[in-house]
């Protein structure tokens, strides 16, 4: 699987493998969903270990969970991205929207 | 299953009657012939949704009659089921030639009958789907062709003309429309304006969404706005009009030859920098914003980057397509072999060479996003082109008097020269006295805020250091501005524009003020400018009021 996720107690977590594109776009707003569905939760952490590229619809995707989780006050975490997609993240200045460590 | 009407075909009645018998048992509807022409003519009234054919029969024998139809019905698919007197292969080879697609040995077994019905409904049922399907296709392809052609006719005619700008372009699209766009237009003060945007995704979704950036960017660039202000509305439309999770990365550049400054907004673009005419990189502009569409507007930036040349050049913007275009062997294409294609004596074109770096570099690899990249021409010979003859009869305002005050909030916002555009654009002025006017006033206000307010000292902006110190302090004075404040006042009095500038500062030295400075100096042209344009410049009040009367 490209994209999975855990939710565990007050943290969730998404991991992404290969190339975060528009091809997850289901899957992700599937993982979304679940978050929604889950109120003990307080902060989501999208795990890039795994993500070898990343491209301007995946950022388009993260500002719609950002949208969507943000009025319930949940911490948003992007962590552990390789050099290449921190870069992109810099680019369009994302640190702005999300923690990223 | 759903009932099916069955052709039965033989010249045999006692035949027919058993077949008919199996099939009206297994609920399906009978249609008889006894040979091929009543079996074609059977077909012309309603066609069937399979054939039971015999191959032997009078008038018209069973091979001719299914290649006729065949012929006559080559859009739809029906079964035809061979009923061959004995199952030699030569007839069952005939059959299926002729354009038969099963075989059936007489006498007819009732279980095979069966069987091979259902196997038949079945397969006739996909056909038809599938053929319901391509039609549908069929349909979208040609209502998407005339989208497309709409789409294309207005997407040229908005980016098509830009003709006098000097720019070279170059765009690479994945499909039939880019989502990146170049777009570049003069100011009425003959300040090049260009941006290069790249929209979320590819294609036409990506192109509409680059529209609202592009008409605002059009008509704010002719009204004489700034960069500044040009982003911050793009933004705010764009954020107004398009759902979360879709986004224009964007740089804004303005030219000002006479300034020999480039003026930069880098919204999420990754590559913009001056180059020289040896190729190498002499100011890189980093993306500091977010794209936009992104941000609310309360919580917009309009913070930009400025840079003077001194040794001439060119502007190089390029999109994430090309930054991150592999080649076959995964390799992404460096930087520097872009900027050193750029070391040539200024006019020279350079992006032929530019594109077929790009393309060797792609091989065979197909690009994955849209690739764009924009060249401009940066010359330390800048003439001022001579004004055009303006038509007259243009319907002005022939008697209005207005004052505008800016507290330290308004400067702080940057809402002074947006409002006196505002206003400048509504007064009826024709093309050139408008350019005049917004040279004055863009001079006259930006003395009033950066030497009067904000206390700035100009004999620092001579060099390019102190340029650098001279923008940096003036941004950190602005932004923390609490006191201080300019009033405009604007008058037509006969044929004649008064206009009167005053700030709060101190005023300066009025035997410092350069009398004619020559064109190299790299400050006091303003002022120079000011007095070319204007009938009458006045000082007041020890340099903290001008007056400046302009004739219409």
């Amino acid at each position: 699987m490209p994209l999975s996720y855990q939710i565990r107690d007050t943290e969730a977590s998404i991991h992404i493998r290969g190339h975060f594109n528009f091809s997850l776009h289901g899957d992700f707003r599937a993982a979304c969903h679940a978050i929604m569905a889950s109120p003990q939760v307080t902060c989501v952490d999208i795990d890039l270990q795994d993500t070898e590229y990343l491209d301007s619809s995946a950022l388009g995707m993260l500002l719609v969970l950002r949208e969507q989780l943000s009025p319930r006050g949940i911490k948003l975490l992007i962590t552990n991205t390789r050099p290449g997609i921190r870069q992109i993240l810099a680019i369009a200045r994302f640190e702005k929207f999300f923690l990223i460590d | 299953m759903r009932q099916l009407n069955v052709l039965v075909v033989d010249d045999s009645k006692v035949n027919r009657l058993v077949i008919a018998r199996v099939i009206s048992q297994r609920g399906h509807h009978v249609i008889e012939a006894a040979n091929g022409a009543e079996a074609l003519a059977r077909c012309e009234e309603q066609l069937p949704d399979l054939i039971l054919m015999d191959v032997i029969m009078p008038v018209m024998d069973g091979l001719t009659a299914t290649q006729r139809l065949r012929e006559r019905y080559n859009k739809q698919w029906i079964p035809i089921i061979f009923l061959t007197g004995k199952s030699e292969q030569e007839d069952v080879l005939a059959g299926l030639a002729a354009g038969g697609d099963d075989y059936l040995a007489k006498p007819v077994d009732t279980k095979l009958l069966t069987a091979k019905i259902r196997v038949m409904a079945r397969i006739a049922e996909m056909q038809q789907r599938i053929t319901q399907d391509a039609k549908r296709l069929e349909a979208y392809y040609h209502a998407n062709q005339m989208e497309q052609q709409l789409a294309e006719h207005v997407l040229n005619n908005l980016y098509g003309d830009q003709q006098d700008t000097g720019i070279e372009q170059w765009i690479k699209p994945t499909v039939q429309f880019s989502g990146d766009i170049i777009t570049a237009a003069k100011s009425p003060a003959d300040t090049l304006h260009i941006m290069l945007a790249d929209s979320t995704g590819h294609g036409l979704a990506a192109a509409i969404a680059c529209l609202p950036a592009a008409t605002v960017f059009y008509a704010m660039t002719q009204k004489g706005f700034g960069i500044h202000a040009i982003a911050r509305e793009i933004n705010k439309k764009l954020k107004q009009q398009l759902p979360v999770g879709r986004f224009v990365a964007a740089t804004l550049v303005a030219i000002a030859p006479q300034e020999r400054t480039v003026t930069v907004w880098n919204g999420g673009i990754p590559f913009a920098g001056f180059i020289n005419e040896q190729g190498e990189l002499s100011k890189r502009f980093v993306s500091t914003h977010p794209p936009l569409g992104i941000l609310p507007n309360a919580a917009f930036d309009p913070a930009v980057e400025v840079y003077r040349w001194q040794q001439p050049g060119r502007l190089l913007i390029c999109s994430d397509g090309l930054t991150e275009a592999r080649s076959a062997d995964g390799q992404l294409l460096a930087i520097e072999r872009l900027t050193a294609l750029l070391a040539a004596p200024l006019p020279a074109p350079v992006i032929a060479p530019l594109a077929q770096l790009v393309n060797r570099h792609l091989g065979r690899n197909e690009n994955v996003d849209d690739i764009s990249l924009v060249v401009a021409p940066c010359s330390n010979d800048h003439h001022t082109p001579p004004a055009s003859p303006q038509p007259h009869g243009v319907t002005q305002l022939d008697s209005w008097e207005i004052r505008l005050g800016f507290g330290p909030k308004e400067l702080r916002d940057d809402q002074g020269m947006p409002t006196l555009l505002g206003w400048l654009n509504q007064i009826g002025l024709n093309e050139s006295q408008f350019s005049d006017m917004l040279v004055v006033l863009t001079e006259l206000f930006s003395n009033a805020l950066d030497h009067g307010v904000l206390q700035l000292d100009s004999s620092d902006k001579h060099s390019s250091d102190g340029f650098a110190r001279y923008l940096e302090q003036r941004q950190q004075r602005l932004s923390a501005l609490q006191q201080g404040r300019i009033d405009v006042a604007m008058r037509r009095d006969g044929n004649l524009l008064r206009l009167s500038v005053q700030d709060s500062g101190n005023g300066f030295d009025l035997s410092q003020l350069p009398t004619d400075c020559e064109h190299d100096a790299p400050y006091g042209r303003g002022i120079t400018l000011v007095r070319r344009l204007c009938q009458q410049v006045q000082f007041q009040q020890g340099g903290s009021r001008v007056d400046v009367s302009y004739l219409l």
